[in-house]
């Protein structure tokens, strides 16, 4: 089954990554109140944490694609899911370029002005705080900018996003 | 059904009472009725929705799952129900058809049991118990294929019960936290961290494009023939869109001739000619006939293509949902998009370097937060609980030192960027090369240094420079690193490529509208 939503919940850069156990709420949020089937797209090394995600939830609403598909195969993915949710990373610039709506939580390491993804269905959400941008190779802050958007916020900008798009 | 011998044979050893198998009524190997001894449970005969066993939780030494896994949607709940039931140490077996002896296909449905939703190689019924079970609480005891057989080819696969290590939470932990002390700055918890802004910022999607557009160039002759190119990048990037001129009426020909616009209406907000004598700069009565002059217009978007900024201001008076130009966002705040050329030249100079706070250090009485150093905002009793802390008296002074780079011949502005809550206090400074070896100039750090930097002479290239900053212990100050020009520096850009960059801008921006929300 072509899944509804799509998480790419990884970047080159553990700063710039919404943290999995929010991600997690989130999937687990998606599930119940909008009965959507989730894909979670990475790279092969990426798997074990996508297990994160997915571990405990329903086999048939909730798939672990980490490693497990070609580029065009991605592609497709990304096209036909109903919305995409990303950090800053390849797979959501690839989403917003197609097109598909595609919700980014982007961290303060560079500006989200400069680096967001493009596209005709993106919404980003940012954290302005004074330490942003960093461009910083560690953060004393245990990532707040990140960590401060919460599941919560982040399940109603994509709700937002989901009737924008319809 | 005669089973494989090789596959009862090979489960025999390992059956510990208390045991159970999990079956299909369909499965092919049949195996509960190879071990009448043990208890069994059919999962059904509509498998594909996943129940639970209702088995007490850690019940069994030994669960054989029989053709059961493939028949479930939801093998995630299914293994971890499976082995919920099993004890410490107890093993799960699980026994699935292998895809290419038994299924002989590539990719489901199967022809031999439709009921079989998931093909099976020993890498794929690994990836769904990867899934399925925490790391740490299994260990794969055993694996084996046993493919003589057809239609009866199975792969086996053992996993025993374990406890976590100690040390497996230090693994688990979810949110990656090799991020962290890589450096030596000082490590500062969320709640002692500067106060942030509690801001959100939401970039939304807009759906209409913008069509009715202005373009004001102001400008005299030749500055507005460089402005051809950028032009005729517009009018590519909008093909269709309507677009208006506002230039000077000296050049309303030359823009006409262009071809590129829809209308073009002249504006003399400069003298044609200030060479001639001609030099009274616009004032109020100027911007307000502009206004008036536009008034009965209004555009999707305005931008203005002069490079300087002294026509900036002019876009407030013209009726537009967005307004675009060159320059920085705190210039013109009144800019929705702002196109930051960040030219390398300033006062003359050319931007070098800016070093960062980070790539300084400072001495114990300041706190390096990594992008700033902060003096002077410890609390209370500080300087008591170091000083008994270090055992010793402290030192009388603060210093911030770095960055210790090299510099080439030149003359250079470096322009440490210090903020004081209210006067700088009295500080020193001295640049000094080879580790503090040899001091090339000292002196006292003033305001005019921080506003225009601190003059060095360097007619030989030297390794390592070093800009040391020192005051008393009780100085409040924040630094940030410093500004580094170097005087002869180039590598601008044309304007006629600044302007190409604007439209290109604007293209690119326009492409995918958005707006800010907060």
């Amino acid at each position: 089954m072509p899944p509804n939503l799509v998480f790419c919940p990884f970047s080159n850069d553990l700063l710039r990554d919404w943290p999995i156990s929010y991600y997690r709420a989130l999937a687990e949020r998606c599930l119940n109140d909008l009965q959507l089937v989730i894909s979670i797209l990475g790279a092969p090394a990426q798997r074990q944490l996508g297990n994160l995600l997915v571990r405990g939830l329903p086999a048939d609403q909730i798939r672990n694609d980490c490693g497990r598909l070609k580029w065009h195969e991605v592609e497709k993915n990304l096209e036909s899911a109903t919305a995409v949710v990303g950090n800053n990373s390849g797979l959501a610039h690839l989403a917003g370029q197609i097109g598909t709506p595609t919700l980014v939580v982007f961290s303060g390491t560079v500006p989200y002005v400069e680096w967001m993804p493009r596209g005709p269905n993106v919404m980003v959400v940012a954290k302005d705080t004074v330490c942003a941008p960093c461009r910083s190779g560690f953060c004393p802050y245990d990532k707040r900018c990140l960590r401060e958007i919460t599941p919560d916020t982040v399940y109603k900008q994509l709700t937002d996003l989901l009737k924008y798009a319809s | 059904m005669t089973i494989q011998p090789a596959i009862v044979d090979r489960l025999l050893p390992t059956l510990t009472q208390p045991a159970l198998v999990v079956f299909h009524q369909a499965s092919r190997l049949a195996l509960h009725t190879q071990f009448p001894q043990i208890a069994a449970i059919n999962i059904g005969a509509d498998a594909k929705d996943f129940a639970c066993l209702g088995e007490e939780a850690n019940s069994y030494s030994t669960v054989i799952v029989d053709d059961a896994l493939a028949r479930i949607n939801d093998y995630r709940s299914a293994l971890a129900d499976w082995f919920r039931v099993i004890k410490p140490d107890g093993t799960l077996i699980l026994v699935v058809p292998q895809q290419f002896y038994f299924e002989e296909k590539l990719m489901p449905p199967s022809h031999k049991e439709p009921a079989h939703r998931r093909f099976y190689t020993s890498a794929t019924l690994l990836s769904e118990v990867e899934e399925a079970l925490e790391p740490f609480s299994y260990q794969v005891v055993e694996h084996e294929e046993a493919l003589g057989d057809r239609n009866q080819a199975s792969i086996l696969l053992f996993l025993k019960k374990c406890e976590p290590p100690e040390w497996a939470s230090n693994v688990m932990r979810w949110d990656s936290p090799e991020m962290t002390a890589k450096r030596q700055f000082s490590q500062i918890s969320r709640e002692q961290a500067p106060g942030m802004i509690e801001r959100l910022i939401k970039v939304l999607p807009q759906q209409q494009k913008p069509q009715r557009f202005l373009l004001l160039k102001l400008d005299h002759r030749g500055d507005f023939l460089l402005a051809k190119k950028a032009f005729e990048l517009f009018r590519g990037a909008f093909p269709s869109a309507h677009i208006t001129l506002c230039c000077g009426a000296w050049n309303v020909s030359a823009a006409e001739q262009q071809g590129l616009f829809d209308d073009v209406v002249a504006f003399d907000y400069f003298k044609e000619n200030p060479s001639l004598g001609e030099t009274r700069a616009p004032d109020e009565s100027a911007e307000t006939a502009f206004e008036e002059r536009l008034a009965a217009l209004h555009f999707d978007v305005a931008i203005d293509f002069r490079i300087q900024g002294d026509t900036r201001h002019l876009l407030e008076r013209v009726k537009s949902d967005l307004k675009i130009g060159v320059g920085r966002a705190h210039q013109f705040p009144f800019l929705d998009f702002n196109l930051d050329l960040n030219s390398p030249v300033y006062r003359g100079q050319a931007i070098s370097q800016h070093v960062p706070a980070s790539e300084f250090s400072v001495t114990a009485l300041g706190r390096h937060d990594g992008y700033r150093v902060v003096l002077g905002h410890g609390p209370r009793g500080i300087r008591t609980r170091l000083r008994n802390a270090l055992g010793r008296s402290l030192p009388h002074q603060m210093l911030i030192f770095g960055p210790y780079e090299d510099l080439r011949p030149g003359r250079y502005l470096i322009r440490p960027i210090i903020e004081a809550p209210s006067r700088l206090p009295t500080l020193g400074y001295d640049i000094s090369v080879n580790r503090g070896q040899s001091t090339l100039q000292a002196g006292t750090l003033t305001q005019k240094h921080i506003n225009e930097g601190i003059e060095l002479d360097l007619e030989e290239a030297v390794t390592g420079y070093e800009l040391r900053i020192y005051g008393p212990p009780d100085a409040v100050l924040q630094f940030y690193g410093a500004h580094v020009f170097k005087q002869g520096e180039s590598g601008g850009t044309h304007s006629e490529e600044q302007m190409a960059m604007l439209a290109l801008f604007c293209a690119l921006r326009l492409e995918f509208p958005y707006q800010n929300a907060t």
